[in-house]
């Protein structure tokens, strides 16, 4: 007969099983009472623990909704505004339901140099938010006569232009007597359009690129003008997880704000 | 000679008082998220007045000033009228202060504008 001795220093590993056997089988665990309670009880706190979580989804996905609401709110305001107040003109793009507008977006200006040039060129210092492009920018420039829009047909840089700042380049314009003095501003030829739940703009004849997250409600949004030139803008924001409409917002500004 | 040992666990009462305390704090979360989403109605009330603020004052600045005014918005009333800091002030104030006593609401915006001044204009 084997006699094994608890507690042996010599055997570690039989010392771990026989614990644990004893262990279970003193283990007193619950009574079918105590178990059923604590199920019922554990049961009730999880499906308050499941609700509490479809509330807090529900609440997040308002409060994400509103975010990009918001975001596309004050961007759509700020472009709009720029491109309206700053820019050549405004006008509705026909035939497009109130979502669309013509506008000559401002993209910078240029200082005339009193260099000598070819007929239709004028040398520029130019400052701006980018450079001009001939493909979709046209001119405002002084004439003898007041002011004139022009197309922008040729832009090379040149090493020599006028004043402390800017850029000298050689404009090429549609224009034969070109001033050689004065302050010339360029435009971008583009719409601004609310399509697809979002602000897009095209320039020139390119596709409609989204400005601002598809947040919008299709039918409480729109853009136009009326007859006294305001540029009205209005911004529905749509339920979360349908498409009622919940809330307008309602812009109005003009080309001719001073600011 | 064996020894008897006992296993150290969880009782039924712990157990129960650890899930009451997650529940506790599963709540805090909600409350959380409940006070953002009160947070965020309120920006979007702000952003209604500043909007309302601004049509009335591209308004003036464009069109010019013709005497003092109000309008009734979703987001509250916006009236415009002379101040003694500016030459025109323009206030929005939530709907509800319709019924209540004049200024016992805060307004939720506040605009001066100089409609005289004479900035450059757009070009064309």
């Amino acid at each position: 007969m084997t006699t094994v001795t608890v507690g042996s220093s010599r055997c570690p590993s039989i010392r771990s099983v026989d614990s644990i056997l004893r262990s279970l089988v003193s283990r007193g665990g619950f009574s079918l009472l105590e178990a059923t309670i604590s199920i019922v009880v554990s049961l009730l706190i999880l499906h308050m623990a499941f609700r509490a979580l479809g509330t807090e989804r529900r609440m997040f996905l308002a409060i994400e909704s509103r975010g990009a609401f918001l975001e596309t709110l004050r961007v759509t305001r700020a472009v709009v505004g720029r491109e309206v107040r700053g820019g050549g003109s405004v006008a509705p793009v026909p035939d497009s339901g109130g979502d669309s507008l013509a506008v000559r977006g401002y993209r910078g200006w240029a200082q005339l140099c009193p260099v000598p040039s070819r007929p239709g060129e004028v040398v520029v210092s130019r400052v701006g938010l980018r450079a001009p492009n001939p493909d979709k920018d046209s001119v405002l420039i002084p004439t003898l006569g007041g002011v004139a829009v022009v197309p922008l047909l040729r832009v090379v840089s040149e090493t020599v232009g006028c004043g402390s700042m800017g850029v000298p380049e050689r404009w090429t314009l549609g224009l034969s007597a070109v001033p050689d003095s004065g302050i010339a501003r360029y435009f971008e030829r583009g719409s601004l359009h609310i399509v697809n739940e979002a602000l897009r703009y095209r320039r020139g004849a390119g596709g409609r690129q989204p400005l601002t997250p598809a947040v919008l409600h299709a039918g409480g949004s729109g853009l136009g003008t009326d007859a006294s030139g305001a540029v009205h803008l209005r911004l529905g924001m749509r339920a979360v997880e349908d498409t009622a409409l919940m809330m307008v917002w309602e812009w109005s500004t003009w080309p001719k704000v001073r600011r | 000679m064996t020894t008897q040992t006992t296993r150290a666990g969880f009782s039924l009462v712990d157990v129960l008082v650890a899930l009451i305390l997650f529940e506790v704090g599963l709540m805090s979360v909600l409350g959380l998220t409940s006070a953002a989403t009160r947070l965020s109605d309120s920006a979007l009330r702000l952003e209604g007045a500043l909007t309302v603020g601004e049509s009335v004052a591209d308004s003036l600045l464009s069109v010019g000033y013709s005497g003092p005014g109000s309008r009734i918005t979703p987001f509250g009333v916006v009236r415009w009228g002379p101040s003694s800091e500016a030459p025109v002030e323009i206030l929005v104030t939530p709907i509800g202060s319709l019924d209540g006593e004049p200024g016992d609401t805060v307004p939720l915006l506040r605009l001066l504008v100089d409609p005289t001044w004479a900035g450059s204009g757009g070009p064309g």
